[in-house]
């Protein structure tokens, strides 16, 4: 470990070497720069993986089974688990999705879960991503790169491989394809943040990058256009593109990012599209309260890993609740992402404070208000010196014929000492998160 | 991969990865070359590059040419402007090219950009981008399997040096050589090309008629140039 570590400026070149970049939008003008690599690994005990890995396993067929249900029986919501304004006054809801059965009976093919450890070791579920959760490129490049720079470290150190995640998509993709034809990924493009990690993956899993334009729908079938006029159909599409610009002729009509009319022929089956449309549903922050009630529901066993202690305004215990501790909570605004819309109630005056209180109140729905979690801070190495920030977890869970976790992760953490925020997009960096063999 | 399909979209970016890292390396080369002539007290022969490419001369200095020529992104003929152009092209190619080929383009960045920094002129310290480039197409060759992908950026790179050598007034045997590679590749993908541009250059680009007159070298460079359409 100690020579990986004092080999942190080969790491970075190497990183600069392959182009391991991130853009970013500040005042509107687009920048690329390279995603702050911190080279002491997290890492994870084999006995503790045991139990993260079967919970996430749990928790991701719960969702799928929710994702399922909602867009078809609904039988949660008549069974009275889960309040039906929940369900439709969701951003992520999606009616156009009402009756699709997707290839396989699965929407969630690829779960982004992000998790924090407590100091007393406990693991909790921050949030589910869903729809196009992005990070898995980062540990598996920077694994690569960190064996070429110190090999001694990994043959000292029993880690379990994960420069094997483009095997499971392509995996995963392969079921839900059928045979039907090739896989493609559809980047919006260049300019889009995660770039990198569509060609990446792209690269290491076999699957074309498209971009818009190269995918055309005929004959209810999907397809991969030759600049020859060929065209080669296409039985999954990794799409990298939001759920409101897939398909100009069903949602966003402005969209170009999108392939007109591919909803209809996901919605007959002639396509899989990994992740499904409507995901956005089952990882709203509000139906985040539920998830454990989902477990219970449909699989009959209880939740093996802890949600955040969550309160949702919307029912009125909860509400007097928070509007009565507002300064030690933290409030989260359901319909942001990507630690917008994130707010710590101690970290606000007395005139703000006001305004939440009123805002939580005129609009209970909108909001989510969790305990502080007391993050077990991780080392990392700040102008040679080890200094302690926080850290959080995106494990990611590929559902195909089996529903198997990625023995890795992206482990993000904070670069500011006060900060509890650690996305990319807000100056955070990242570290390899080793699991044990062993 | 697993297909041999090429889309309009990544064509393009294939042959213009392909015409500007030739265009890149061709440069530095020209560059060397009257940086050297520079050095033997030709202090205006930077007149006489730009003269080759049709370029205002409007430079007090040589040390301020070969600054704008490394360095000036608003200078589309700079190392640095190609460069950038090569990699806006190789980044989105990285599934046919491979992270290890895109490699030479990304650390050949890393370096102009280091050296823009100090404001180097001098053009020596620029020569590992020369030997990154040459690695480039060393990896696209060995690494690059579809053989559409291939011909066309072979297409690119080819009539890119094509161009060059026209403007540069070089003698016919050379730049034949070149024309005849560049329609064996074409043969591979005939899709790309416009067949009457090729027969029209087949009648002009002999050595009865070529010669380093301006109205016989536009129309040349006009052809040239239009060969390749990748918007279909």
């Amino acid at each position: 470990m100690k020579t990986l570590i004092e080999r942190k400026d080969a790491v970075n070149t190497w990183m600069e070497r392959f182009g391991v970049k991130f853009g970013i939008y500040k005042h509107g003008v687009f920048h690329e720069q390279l995603f702050p690599f911190d080279s002491v690994p997290r890492v994870i005990s084999h006995d503790e993986w045991t139990i993260l890995e079967k919970g996430l396993i749990q928790r991701c067929n719960a969702l799928n089974a929710f994702l399922l249900d909602i867009y078809n029986e609904k039988k949660i919501v008549k069974d009275g688990i889960i309040p039906e304004e929940f369900i439709y006054s969701s951003k992520g809801y999606f009616a156009e999705c009402e009756g699709i059965k997707p290839s396989k009976g699965i929407f969630a093919h690829i779960a982004g879960i992000d998790l924090v450890q407590a100091k007393d070791g406990t693991w909790y579920i921050l949030e589910d991503n869903l729809r196009i959760p992005s990070g898995a490129s980062y540990p598996m490049i920077a694994r690569n790169i960190t064996r070429k720079v110190s090999p001694q470290t990994f043959a000292n150190n029993h880690v379990a491989e994960n420069r094997n995640y483009s095997d499971l998509l392509k995996e995963t993709m392969d079921y839900v394809n059928d045979g039907r034809g090739i896989n493609v990924i559809l980047t919006p493009g260049r300019y889009n943040s995660a770039f990198f990690e569509h060609s990446y993956l792209a690269e290491k899993s076999g699957a074309i990058l498209a971009f818009p334009g190269d995918l055309i729908v005929e004959d209810d079938m999907l397809f991969y256009k030759d600049i020859s006029g060929n065209k080669e159909r296409v039985g999954a599409v990794y799409r990298r593109v939001s759920d409101e610009y897939m398909d100009p002729l069903t949602f966003e009509e402005s969209s170009v990012l999108g392939v007109p009319n591919i909803m209809q022929i996901y919605a007959k089956g002639n396509v899989a599209i990994v992740n499904g449309i409507g995901n956005g549903v089952a990882d709203d922050k509000g139906i985040y309260y539920f998830v454990p009630k989902m477990i219970k529901y449909y699989l009959n066993e209880e939740p093996i890993l802890k949600n955040a202690p969550t309160y949702l305004p919307y029912f009125e215990e909860d509400k007097k609740y928070v509007l009565e501790n507002l300064s030690k909570l933290v409030i989260k605004d359901v319909s942001e992402a990507g630690g917008y819309g994130v707010v710590f109630g101690r970290d606000l005056d007395a005139e703000h404070l006001k305004e939440m209180y009123d805002l939580v109140d005129k609009e209970p729905r909108r909001w989510i208000a969790q305990e502080v979690i007391d993050f077990k801070d991780l080392e990392i190495i700040e102008d040679g010196k080890y200094v302690e920030r926080k850290a959080d977890l995106r494990a990611f869970v590929l559902t195909g014929k089996e529903t198997k976790v990625w023995k890795s992760g992206l482990t993000r953490f904070s670069r500011n000492p006060n900060s509890f925020v650690v996305n990319s997009s807000q100056g955070g960096g990242f570290k390899d998160t080793w699991v044990m063999e062993e | 991969m697993n297909t041999k399909t090429i889309s309009a979209t990544k064509a393009d970016k294939l042959f213009w990865l392909g015409r500007y890292a030739e265009r890149t390396y061709l440069s530095l080369h020209f560059l060397r070359a009257y940086y050297d002539k520079m050095i033997d007290g030709e202090e205006n022969a930077y007149h006489e590059y730009c003269s080759h490419l049709s370029l205002d001369e409007s430079f007090n200095t040589p040390s301020n040419f070969v600054k704008s020529f490394l360095y000036d992104k608003q200078n589309p003929f700079s190392i640095s402007a190609e460069l950038e152009c090569a990699n806006d092209n190789a980044m989105e190619l990285r599934e046919e090219i491979t992270s290890e080929t895109l490699a030479y383009i990304q650390i050949s960045l890393a370096r102009i950009s280091n050296l823009a920094q100090t404001n180097e002129t001098n053009i020596t310290a620029l020569q590992p981008i020369t030997d990154n480039l040459l690695s480039l197409w060393g990896s696209i060759e060995e690494r690059v399997l579809n053989d559409y992908a291939l011909a066309i950026l072979m297409v690119g790179k080819i009539l890119e040096h094509i161009d060059i050598r026209i403007r540069f007034d070089y003698p016919f045997d050379r730049v034949e050589l070149l024309y005849e590679r560049l329609k064996t590749h074409l043969r591979y993908v005939p899709y790309i090309y416009n067949i009457e541009v090729i027969e029209e250059l087949d009648k002009l680009l002999t050595s009865k008629e070529y010669c380093h007159d301006v109205f016989y070298k536009n129309k040349l460079l006009s052809l040239v140039n239009s060969v390749v359409c990748t918007n279909n």
